[in-house]
């Protein structure tokens, strides 16, 4: 009797659940590793690893931003980092035939940093919902790479790019990206302002906390980086073959955050990375099977739903 | 008895989200015969494209009010038209069951939706977005690009109208009736409350989670008609026609006063927007904008009318 109080005490304890929160990410990735060494040999070979490691960066990037975004709670949500990125690749590919590569990292940085503050703006002083300002935001984006190009192609990647976005320099950049966000996330004020801000916002509001400003900062950086994977994404397809090239990354990055367990005040980073692995495994699996794009369309939400089945429900109302 | 049924209509009309999205639609309206009178000549044709968005704007409505969000309206929207096309080329189904069709595909979407929300207690965005995704995916399979055509009577329909009545004046009014009947019916009731505080809801006897689900199956509902209008307008059965609608029924639906938090929003307020927000594409055209700057200044303007639309309204 007493042992299994206890046990029940432990799965409903929240330290468990968080933990589990990181982990379970984590263990479906493993499970699919060793579903796609099972069914094609060779899958965990070092090389293998290797481009899913340099594969997974961009939306590993987005989706700093997004965990930063969603841990804010409220209904705040990006979806325009995708479009972000989309015309980082354009802006960078014009830039990059006359001038140098730190100066165009600057650019794109700016405008990440720009549309990302107006989405701050939009959504906490206007008070416009997010998923809404958001995706005027990215269609803005979307204009404005067809406006400056006129529609005609902008240009090629350069070597340095394409160096920048191959192995080691790419995963490096990841890594230290994310050491850095979770440094912040855990230890700096404004990581503790987020959390404060997700977990109880009457609360963080009373307490003095800058509830707007922090939000504003949130989503600049969140453009910021999605900007900066549009760089990442240049460097690996070589010519932005067509506008809104990236605009699919934006709810990829949501989903990954939310598989690695992020919401209103819950969860970081670490579980994230998790969501966007499996993902990337996922993407591999159907280029594995050369699976056509409206069957990839279709298990890719079989399997979001099966997933969601498992561990992404409301609690029940009867307590 | 005739003194608490008018209470109840002036409790219904929210006049703040009534006037702000009237004068949304009156306004870009009138600024659109200012700047192109030849407007005038055109306006049914015009309506009658804000019909399909009408109609999903409400799906979108009905779902917002019980506090989730629906995904998947425009993916919904394809795989009704592209089901019922597919059927009436390839099977030769072309008489009354033509337009049964695209209600039934709606529904089952819908049902499946709500089961998959409602019951099932799944986050509404990411659920609806897997099937949304699943949708689109089978669209695609069924058929790969655009195919035509429909049958010849019901493309004469949206041509001549039903007996001399223009599919526009048909498909508003349905949308506005349809809407009235749910508002005024005891259950809309159940959907507001349900969406304002579920837990209260619970405790007041309300099963939060199969109000959910017939919400659900009402947006799929609305979704069919939407598609319904959808293909008489474009005559054929295209793969993809419904990928910008999601995110621009949502954007009619919080210009009719819905909130993601739920519990708010008034389906003719949506209508209006809908109509707003279809003859603002129309303004941007007859502005004379540069081809590659048009996606710009569209959500320029979006955006600018959106901030003065929640200013006026006060507060999220």
């Amino acid at each position: 009797m007493i042992s299994r109080l206890n046990v029940n005490k432990l799965f409903e304890s929240i330290k468990f659940r968080t933990y589990m929160r990181l982990v379970t990410p984590y263990i479906v990735f493993s499970v699919l590793l060793v579903v796609g060494q099972i069914i094609s040999p060779g899958y965990l070979s070092p090389g293998h690893l290797q481009s899913i490691l340099v594969l997974a960066v961009p939306l590993g990037l987005m989706t700093i931003g997004e965990t930063m975004v969603l841990l804010l709670g409220g209904n705040e949500i990006d979806i325009s980092v995708g479009d972000q990125a989309s015309c980082a690749m354009v802006i960078s590919a014009l830039l990059l035939q006359s001038h140098p590569l730190w100066l165009v990292i600057l650019v794109i940085l700016a405008q990440g940093l720009l549309f990302g503050a107006l989405n701050g703006v939009g959504t906490r002083y206007l008070k416009i919902p997010a998923l809404i300002m958001t995706y005027i935001t990215g269609r803005l984006l979307y204009g404005l790479s067809i406006a400056i190009t006129k529609g005609t192609a902008p240009g090629i990647a350069t070597k340095e790019v394409i160096e920048l976005s191959s192995f080691p320099t790419i995963t490096i950049i990841w890594l230290l990206l994310s050491i850095v966000v979770i440094v912040i996330l855990s230890k700096t004020v404004l990581g503790r302002c987020i959390y404060a801000i997700g977990d109880n916002p009457i609360a963080a509001h009373n307490s003095g906390i800058p509830m707007n400003l922090i939000a504003v900062i949130v989503y600049s950086l969140s453009g910021a980086l999605g900007a900066l994977s549009g760089l990442f994404l240049l460097g690996f397809i070589l010519i932005p073959s067509r506008y809104g090239f990236a605009s699919g990354y934006s709810l990829q990055a949501v989903v990954a955050a939310i598989l690695g367990g992020v919401s209103a005040g819950r969860g970081n980073y670490i579980g994230a990375v998790g969501g966007v692995l499996v993902l990337t495994v996922l993407d591999s699996f159907f280029t594995i099977f050369n699976i056509p794009e409206a069957e990839r369309m279709m298990l890719y939400g079989i399997t979001l739903a099966i997933i969601l089945l498992v561990y992404g429900r409301r609690e029940k109302l009867r307590k | 008895m005739k003194n608490t049924k008018l209470q109840l209509i002036k409790e219904y009309i929210n006049l703040k989200i009534m006037l702000t999205s009237i004068g949304f639609m009156l306004g870009i309206i009138i600024l659109n015969v200012i700047v192109n009178p030849r407007t005038l000549m055109y306006i049914d044709s015009i309506t009658l494209l804000a019909v399909p968005l009408a109609f999903l704007g409400l799906a979108e409505l009905i779902v917002l009010v019980t506090g989730e969000v629906d995904m998947s309206v425009g993916a919904g929207l394809t795989l009704a038209n592209v089901v019922s096309v597919y059927a009436y080329l390839y099977h030769g189904i072309g008489d009354y069951r033509f337009i049964l069709l695209h209600l039934i595909i709606g529904l089952a979407v819908g049902i499946v939706n709500g089961i998959i929300v409602g019951l099932l207690r799944v986050n509404s965005f990411l659920g609806t977005l897997a099937t949304s995704s699943i949708w689109s995916g089978l669209a695609l399979v069924i058929l790969n690009k655009p195919e035509g055509p429909i049958p010849n009577w019901y493309y004469r329909l949206f041509m001549d109208g039903l007996w001399g009545i223009p599919m526009v004046i048909i498909g508003l009014l349905a949308s506005l009736l349809i809407w009235l009947y749910f508002r005024f019916n005891k259950i809309s009731l159940h959907f507001y409350a349900s969406g304002s505080n579920p837990y209260s809801a619970f405790i007041a006897g309300i099963n939060v989670n199969l109000i959910k689900f017939i919400a659900f199956t009402l947006n799929g509902l609305f979704v069919g008609l939407a598609a319904l209008f959808m293909t008489g307008i474009i005559a054929s059965g295209d793969p993809k026609i419904g990928i910008p609608y999601t995110l621009t029924a949502i954007l009619a639906a919080i210009i009719g006063g819905a909130r993601f938090t739920g519990g708010v929003g008034d389906g003719v307020a949506t209508i209006c927007a809908a109509i707003g927000l279809t003859f603002m594409r129309n303004l941007i055209f007859s502005l004379g904008v540069p081809f590659y700057q048009q996606d710009l200044v569209y959500s320029a303007v979006v955006l600018g009318l959106l901030a003065v639309v929640m200013y006026l309204r006060g507060g999220r």
